[in-house]
């Protein structure tokens, strides 16, 4: 199967691609081999390391479901580049953790990265004039915090790097490449322009690359969608958001659009309504999940699905290249299934929904209803030793986050809230968990009605809510048979919910 | 039919001349047929048309099982008495007693049924016993 | 879903049928509970025998191949129908036989219910041999002096014998004709057709009356009498005679020796009948009565020139009398349906001799609650039978098992009071404890209803000890003098008023006759024999 390299830069890289996993895992299904790749010097970005964990947690249950055809949620293979390396033969190690290294940033200053204090005083004024003083005494270990200017230089690295060229090795033929990247940030910004260009130019370290020269690249480009609390202390500031936007759609105009190098570039923003904290980047940099990168992530699966014909790369250049955008039926603030447009709608509320039953199952019900036999009647059973088990557990963890994230989807402004849930917060207004307020679980999906029949007028006479879920549970696992306790698990459930979705709901 | 299952219920009860009056009168045979086909029912009644996770602890089997053994019980006395009235035949605690095998049998039906035939329901089949 | 099908009828085939007939969807649970109550209702029409579906299948198949009904499925039918009579009360005529006529009406009616189907062929069984002559009937009446007595003045005697004649008269007219003929019998025979044509009979009879006192009536040797009888006695003819039978011994002081002598020449006269006509059946019939008596008695010492005559008149005096009816077996039977002394005015006893040609078992069956002692249980191939003839699984309760026989004795040729003796029945290994006949008082409700359905008019309690080894019951009703012959007999009729009731030397007479029949028979000596199978 061919690849898709996602290149994830900066925060709102990470967080697409954590958006981009969470669909995969619901089970959104990709035709390539997507191998994320992150892109931040924010070591301690606590986007960045949530995303991280979420593509191990999601890697480890995918490899036990490999090729099972009963099983529809984890479809799609995630792998590192290294493991990429791995498979034809060669042993390396470069980002074998799904992110790269930028080197030197741990510790310096930007003065110390360019070599400030040893330029010549020619230099050193020109210098000054492209950065300002505070530019030049910036830690970088935080990013750049909103500076594209020093994030250009900075980056310029990772393109000389050993990583850059086992990716370029590894491209083959039918392999495409994403990069996901904010407008209006400072990692995002600088990056894409620049890892743009050295794709296109195919050459690391004077070895040409021809497949990497003639790839076809997608991008999405995310625009403001938030601003941060006025902080005197931080240096970012979101009534700069606009302007840098501006600035930056200038360049794209010449080196992104303007010269046919990418084959499909997404655009996406919104209204800013929403106001985070003002937090420099490290661990506290958390955004809340936003819609808006679900739909970036639906960038992704977009452009995994249109035809190789349409978007050629002839000597380096993309011959027709497309430019789309993203929009909603309704313009509202809390957005629902309906409010989509129906090929979205389409394309994830059988995905989200089923695994949100499953999410929910899992939480509220599967310690209880062991002894039934979708659970007890096969060789392999799902009992007290499955649960205590490393898949089940990475499971569960991977489900936290993904209430976690749908809890601040819902919270957030604009809220996605296609299900009726309770979010509840910790002490520092962190999303914690989601909980649901009802026993009538199938009334859950917002807008979307319980479908009922003639049965279920007649009280007692009709199963409902869980004891229907545990009835499709039976059933799916007669169709699923006996195979290993993780596999049939997942197949179990992923036929359930698929059937219960399509009893109750759509 | 009725010699089919008088050995069944003469193994459980035997007293003359009440049991040859079952015998001649061909109840055996009725009670015997009513125990299987009624104790039948009654399986496919909780493995396949309630067919309920909610309804499918072991109490739940027990739950029918009782019903089972009442219907017999009933049927036991009832159909002898019956039958024995009009024709003239009189008895009075021997029902009872011979009721209470009756029940007894077709509660060995039930059990043996249910164990037999649990296999495609979907939401019980591990009732009562898990396999 | 597989259904397992318990028997494979006609219905059972139909079951896929019924299934395949539901819409494809509808929904698993409804076919379920579809296919339930299919399997349920199918199967119980499919059980319980009943009788007269049986029957009607028998004769079903026995038509079905070649419209036919042979003789052994006819055979086969008959024996269905008598072992269950009480289903078949209007097939059953009396006691054992099928009535051929409406058993071939059911035939044919099932017959005409099939298509195309022509008369059947039925087999007639062989009608059991009617008679159809009438037969000839003899009156013998004993006119010598020691009758007189009985026929003074009105006495029970003369309207019983009048009502004899005219019974007689009118069994035998046939065609307008009768065929009987009244004698007077003393030392000679003297036909005395007048008396046919009487109807005033009483005043006829008297010992006066010219009609009656005709021949030597001094008198009467009985063995000859006899002897005049029984060859005047032919296939078709029924002889009666009437008369006090008493021997008469001559002069003699040894009366028994005498007696025995007397008794020898009785057996003898019958043995040479019984010799000359080898193939011949005859059958003898003793009935004792009693009428009013006035006149003299003469005992057996009695000689005219001591005059010892006893005189008996102005006492309300009875004395016995005997009526004795003679004649080949069958005949006999028939005539003695019709014609019973023991319905007749007087009838006291009776006692028939006969060649036990036919032994029929008369139908009996074993009481499963009745005077039960110890316990058992009806054999297994005999169960659901009406009549039960075997039983096993036998237990003793402290050494004894005990249990009762009810038997049909309606048709045995005996006094009543001779199947109430015990001692007239024996079983083998067994001891007969009592014989009575059934009473609704003494049977449990239960048991009584049993015994309607059945034509048993006793109950015989029979119980075995583990002294003896337990075997198979054998009861018999012996073929014994009865008791009333030896309490009828007097050895000394000088007291003949203290006896009023004895005839002298009856026994020996009596015995004669018996042990004429039984050199005769020497293999038969009892009425019937009844097997029981009983295990352990």
């Amino acid at each position: 199967m061919a690849k898709l390299f996602v290149f994830g830069i900066g925060g709102t890289g990470a967080r697409v691609v954590k958006s981009l996993v969470m669909l995969l895992a619901s089970g959104i299904k990709l035709n390539y081999e997507v191998v994320p790749i992150l892109i931040d010097p924010d070591r301690a970005g606590g986007d960045l390391n949530r995303t991280v964990k979420l593509l191990r947690e999601y890697q480890f249950i995918q490899r036990e479901l490999k090729d099972y055809e009963h099983a529809h949620f984890f479809n799609t293979n995630v792998l590192t580049l290294s493991e990429i390396i791995a498979r034809k033969g060669s042993n390396s190690n470069v980002i074998d953790g799904f992110r790269f290294e930028l080197e030197g940033v741990q510790t310096d200053q930007f003065k110390d990265f360019i070599d400030f204090p040893n330029l010549d005083p020619a230099n050193k004024w020109f210098t000054s004039l492209l950065f300002s003083e505070e530019n030049l005494d910036s830690n970088l270990e935080v990013g750049f915090k909103g500076n594209p200017n020093i994030g250009s230089v900075v980056l310029n690295q990772f393109t000389r790097s050993e990583a850059f060229q086992a990716f370029a090795a590894s491209f083959e033929k039918d392999d495409r490449i994403f990069i996901i990247s904010s407008i209006f940030g400072g990692t995002g910004a600088a990056g894409f322009p620049l890892l743009l260009k050295n794709i296109r130019e195919g050459v690391v370290k004077e070895q040409v690359y021809a497949f990497l020269q003639e790839a076809i690249i997608g991008a999405v480009t995310v625009q403001p969608y938030f601003k941060v609390s006025a902080d005197e202390e931080s240096k970012i500031d979101s009534k700069g958001f606009v302007s840098k936007t501006k600035a930056a759609l200038h360049y794209y105009y010449n080196n992104v659009t303007g010269n046919n190098s990418v084959n499909a570039l997404y655009y996406i923003g919104d209204l800013v309504a929403n106001e985070y904290e003002n937090k420099e980047g490290g661990g506290d940099q958390r955004n809340d999940a936003h819609f808006i990168e679900i739909a970036s992530a639906l960038a992704i699966v977009d452009f995994a699905s249109i035809n190789s014909d349409l978007i050629r790369t002839v000597e380096g250049k993309a011959e027709k290249p497309l430019y789309k955008e993203f929009g909603i039926k309704e313009n509202v603030n809390s957005i629902r299934f309906n409010d989509l447009a129906d090929d979205t709608a389409k394309l994830m509320r059988f995905c989200m929904t089923e695994y949100f039953y499953f999410n929910l199952f899992l939480k509220e019900k599967l310690s209880a209803a062991l002894n039934n036999p979708y659970a007890s009647a096969y060789s392999n059973k799902i009992d007290k030793n499955f649960m205590d088990q490393a898949f089940y557990k990475t499971l569960t963890d991977f489900n936290k986050s993904y209430r976690i994230w749908m809890g601040e989807l819902h919270r957030n402004k604009v809220s996605f809230c296609p299900f009726n849930i309770e979010v509840h917060t910790g002490t520092r207004q962190e999303v914690t968990d989601i909980h649901i307020g009802t026993e009538s679980i199938f009334s859950l999906v917002n807008g979307v009605a319980e479908k009922k029949n003639w049965i279920s007028h007649i009280p007692g006479l009709d199963k409902s809510n869980y004891e229907l879920f545990i009835a499709h549970l039976n059933k799916a696992a007669e169709k699923v048979g006996d195979s290993t306790s993780n596999k049939r698990f997942m197949g179990v459930f992923s036929k359930a919910t698929r059937s219960i979705v399509n009893q109750k709901l759509f | 039919m009725n010699e089919m299952f008088a050995p069944l219920y003469e193994f459980f009860h035997y007293s003359v001349p009440f049991s040859d009056d079952l015998f001649d009168e061909g109840v055996y045979g009725t009670l015997g047929l009513y125990a299987v086909l009624i104790s039948f029912a009654f399986v496919m009644l909780f493995y396949y048309v309630i067919n309920r996770p909610a309804f499918s602890r072991w109490y739940h089997w027990a739950i029918i099982l009782g019903i089972n053994f009442l219907t017999a019980f009933s049927l036991g006395a009832f159909i002898p008495k019956t039958r024995f009235s009009a024709l003239g035949i009189q008895y009075s605690s021997e029902y009872y007693a011979f009721a209470l095998k009756n029940a007894l049998i077709a509660s060995c039906f039930f059990i043996l049924l249910s164990f037999g035939l649990r296999w495609w329901s979907t939401n019980a089949k591990r009732t009562p016993i898990p396999h | 879903m597989k259904l397992v099908f318990l028997n494979n009828t006609t219905e059972a085939k139909t079951m896929p049928l019924m299934l395949t007939c539901l819409p494809l969807n509808v929904s698993g649970k409804i076919r379920c509970i579809y296919a339930t109550i299919c399997i349920i209702s199918m199967l119980f029409t499919a059980c319980g025998i009943d009788p007269n579906d049986e029957l009607d299948k028998k004769i079903s198949v026995a038509i079905r191949n070649d419209n036919k009904v042979d003789e052994t499925e006819w055979n086969a039918m008959v024996s269905y129908v008598l072992i269950n009579k009480g289903v078949f009360p209007e097939l059953v005529d009396g006691e054992s036989s099928v009535n051929f006529q409406k058993l071939t009406d059911r035939i044919v009616g099932i017959a005409h219910k099939r298509r195309g189907q022509t008369e059947p062929d039925i087999f007639k069984p062989v009608a059991s041999a009617e008679i159809t002559d009438k037969p000839e009937v003899k009156i013998f009446i004993e006119n010598s002096g020691s009758m007189d007595g009985y026929v003074r003045g009105i006495r029970d005697f003369e309207i019983v014998v009048g009502r004899l004649l005219v019974l007689a008269k009118d069994y035998t007219s046939y065609q307008g004709k009768n065929n009987f003929d009244v004698y007077f019998v003393n030392k000679n025979v003297f036909p005395a057709p007048e008396i046919k044509e009487l109807t005033d009979f009483a005043n006829a009879l008297e010992p006066k009356n010219s009609i009656y006192s005709r021949g030597e009536r001094g008198e009467s040797v009985l063995n000859d009498i006899l002897e005049i009888i029984l060859d005047s006695t032919d296939t078709n003819t029924i002889s009666i005679l009437v008369s006090d039978c008493i021997y008469s011994l001559g002069v003699t002081k040894d009366t028994k020796g005498s007696l025995g002598y007397q008794q020898n020449g009785t057996m003898d006269v019958f043995l040479e009948k019984f010799r000359n006509h080898p193939k011949r059946n005859i059958a003898t019939a003793i009935y004792k009565m009693v009428s009013t008596y006035e006149g003299n008695y003469f005992p057996y010492d009695y000689n005219s020139a001591a005059k010892n005559s006893i005189s008996l008149y102005n006492s309300s005096a009875t004395r016995p009398y005997y009526i004795w009816m003679i004649g080949e077996e069958e005949v006999l039977t028939s005539f003695m349906k019709k014609i019973n002394p023991a319905a007749l005015k007087g009838f006291r006893n009776s006692y028939i001799l006969y060649n036990f040609s036919r032994q029929k078992t008369p139908d009996y069956t074993i009481l499963k609650e009745t005077n039960v002692v110890g316990s058992f249980k009806q054999a297994e191939e005999e169960r659901g039978n009406a009549l039960v003839h075997s039983i096993e699984d036998v237990e003793y309760d402290n050494g004894i098992c005990q249990f009762s026989l009810a038997v049909d004795l309606s048709n045995i040729p005996v006094d009543s009071s001779y199947l109430l003796d015990r001692d007239n029945f024996r079983a083998d290994g067994y001891k007969v404890v009592s014989v009575e006949r059934k009473n609704r008082d003494k049977l449990k409700p239960n048991e009584w209803k049993r015994l309607e359905k059945t034509s048993c008019t006793h109950i015989v309690t029979v119980s075995t000890d583990t002294k003896s080894s337990l075997r198979d019951l054998q009861l018999e009703l012996l073929n014994n003098t009865p008791a009333w012959v030896t309490e009828s007999s007097s050895m000394d009729d000088r007291n003949v008023i203290a006896e009023p009731d004895k005839t002298f030397g009856l026994s020996y007479l009596i015995k004669g006759v018996a042990e004429a029949y039984a050199t005769h028979n020497p293999h038969h000596g009892s009425y019937f024999k009844i097997d029981v199978s009983v295990k352990k």
